[in-house]
């Protein structure tokens, strides 16, 4: 409390020079104030759903230990062709779409079934040839955090573009916060990269919350911008700068000529895809008298091609379908997504982590690093902390913000004097909504809101003032 | 002060959104698919020696120096395992083996290509003599796994 109101004696003194800086560092922080008041429930969500899911492998070995994990019984397996029959004698109306094989030897194979619309997990011991049992996937727990953490639960595309909604807002948080934590008049590390735990009140913890917020503001940004590429908007945009200027994924077409396309991509086909190859047109198989593969032989060709486990097989689509063998799941450099001829066993396209362009290579290590798989253990922990750390910071802000809120109002922080200051960093705003766009789009709503309805009811005025 | 702060936030944040936008190569690094076509008589008698042939291309070439070219045989229905056969170069891109089939019945016919590292394995259904309805429809029934051990098949 002390502290700030010297800061603001401070600053009176100096007024007359230092009337635009005052100014500025209002606006910047009414900014911040109502960007947090609106963004900070979705951001708890976020950091609440993206901690649990962190951990998915070990808590889904943990719940589903029973399906997934049986003895291992010397090297006889049953093949993949008998597993897939049991499942069929199991489940006769089901449509095998994929196969799973873990490298883990104590794994068992995951089958993906669909029946009557729903899609769901079978997992098989692949020694014995036994069904183990079924999830439907949408049960799975991990699956529910990741619902909550792409679309709200809820779902659809108004969800999904809240969540990048808030995680762009979340930037512009980042930014006006560390311009009003910037140590303007003091060069202590004290209240600026260390807390003043012998302060009390407000000061304290506006310590807890600015100092935190500025160590953790790096990796906050980091996780936003490897979260990115999965949005609506962004990531659309991300994708279409990274073809555009062909360091994305390579081009299917130059790889084999003449050969017949299917206008279905990679995304409806197969599972487990990585994101760098999902935009890639499926090359069809050349239909002729042949037989369609045997999985035996596929896994061979997988082998052959040197894919290691885990992989999942997706299984050809219609007549002119492929197989498709991809891998994404453990390091990035290990990623692949080959298409084969169900009919000859030809390796259509074949495209690698290393085949990435630069951006595809950025992305693929950006997502890994955000799922919390780059570097195992570590990475999951390091994700977890930056997460309690935001669940954090949105605390300490509404502490300090009851210390410092009157009774019956808002407690937002005074309009600045200087109309120009404000209109200069409304345009600066303005210009992170054009990198931004759904940021674009809220500032001007909110603008217009403010402008057309809001000012005309006295009230809700003065309680925002 | 604060303009530093703000440029270099905003800079930092101009390269984390629009990423880096240096050009790569097009990597073409998949060579030019290898054609298989497997060429069978139109009627095949039991106990009666028959060629099996493959023509191997690529492009609009013969492919003469495959590394390996092998058929496999089994019998749609039975467990009996596969047998596996080299097959010879004989010219322009076509390898033949001679094989006598013991039995009437439905047989799959697997060609196993290796050429220009490339490989390829077609398969098809050959009928050999008569047969039953019954053995007929067995190849849309069957699964369609090999009692044999897949490795063996594959060593080259």
């Amino acid at each position: 409390m002390e502290v700030v109101k010297a800061d603001k004696n401070e600053q009176k003194e100096k007024q007359s020079k230092k009337q635009v800086k005052v100014s500025l560092f209002q606006i910047v922080w009414r900014w911040h104030f109502y960007a947090g008041l609106i963004f900070a429930p979705f951001l708890i969500i976020l950091a609440v759903s993206g901690s649990v899911y962190l951990f998915k492998p070990q808590i889904e070995s943990t719940l589903y230990k029973d399906l997934y994990y049986i003895q291992e019984e010397g090297s006889s397996t049953s093949n993949p062709s008998a597993q897939v029959a049991n499942v069929k004698g199991i489940y006769p109306e089901g449509i095998v779409t994929s196969l799973t094989f873990h490298d883990d030897p104590t794994r068992t194979t995951e089958i993906s079934l669909m029946e009557n619309g729903q899609t769901s997990s079978v997992f098989v011991n692949p020694y014995s040839g036994e069904v183990m049992g079924s999830l439907k996937k949408e049960e799975k727990f991990t699956e529910i955090f990741k619902k909550l953490h792409s679309e709200l639960i809820v779902g659809g595309t108004v969800a999904n573009r809240l969540v990048e909604l808030a995680a762009c807002w979340a930037v512009i948080l980042l930014i006006t916060g560390l311009y009003i934590w910037w140590p303007r008049n003091r060069s202590s590390i004290w209240g600026t990269i260390l807390p003043r735990f012998n302060k009390k009140g407000r000061t304290f913890w506006r310590d807890m919350h600015a100092v935190p917020a500025f160590w953790l503001s790096l990796f906050i940004l980091i996780l936003i911008a490897t979260g990115l590429p999965w949005s609506g908007v962004m990531g659309e945009q991300i994708k279409r700068l990274a073809t555009s200027t062909n360091t994305g994924y390579p081009p299917f077409a130059h790889s084999f000529g003449e050969k017949p396309e299917s206008i279905i991509k990679t995304k409806d086909v197969a599972e487990n895809v990585p994101w760098a190859t999902e935009n890639l047109t499926v090359p069809a198989s050349s239909s002729n008298d042949y037989l369609p593969l045997s999985l035996e032989d596929v896994t061979f060709i997988a082998k052959n091609e040197e894919i290691g486990k885990p992989y999942t097989l997706s299984m050809p689509k219609g007549e002119q379908g492929v197989y498709t063998i991809a891998t994404s799941h453990t390091k990035p450099g290990d990623n692949a997504t080959l298409h084969v001829d169900q009919y000859t066993g030809s390796v259509l396209s074949d495209v690698r982590f290393a085949d990435y362009g630069i951006m595809g290579k950025g992305i693929t290590m950006g997502i890994a690093l955000h799922e919390g798989r780059l570097f195992g253990l570590a990475n999951q922990i390091i994700g977890l902390l930056v997460c309690l750390g935001l669940i954090g910071l949105v605390i300490s802000s509404i502490i300090m913000w009851s210390k410092r809120k009157p009774k019956g109002k808002l407690g937002a922080p005074a309009k600045p004097k200087d109309e120009k200051v404000t209109r200069i960093v409304f345009c600066i705003m303005l210009a992170m909504g054009i990198l931004m766009p759904l940021v674009g789009i809220s500032i001007l709503f909110v603008f217009i809101v403010d402008r057309f309805i809001l000012s005309k009811i006295k009230s809700l005025k003065t309680w925002l003032s | 002060m604060n303009k530093l702060l703000g440029s270099s936030v905003m800079i930092f944040m101009l390269l984390v959104m629009s990423a880096c936008t240096a050009n790569t190569t097009n990597p073409s690094n998949t060579a030019q698919l290898v054609g298989v076509e497997i060429l069978l008589n139109e009627e095949i008698s039991p106990n009666q020696a028959t060629e099996l042939k493959v023509q191997i291309t690529q492009g609009q070439e013969n492919v003469e120096d495959a590394d390996d070219v092998q058929f496999e045989i089994w019998r749609v229905s039975g467990k009996d395992p596969s047998e596996m056969s080299k097959a010879q170069h004989e010219k322009d891109g076509v390898y033949s083996i001679k094989k006598t089939f013991q039995d009437n019945g439905v047989y799959y016919v697997q060609a196993h290509v290796t050429a220009r590292d490339i490989h390829v394995m077609p398969k098809t259904v050959v009928i050999v003599g008569d047969v039953s309805e019954e053995e007929l429809n067995s190849i849309k029934e069957v699964p369609q796994n090999k009692e044999k051990n897949h490795e063996h098949g594959h060593d080259h």
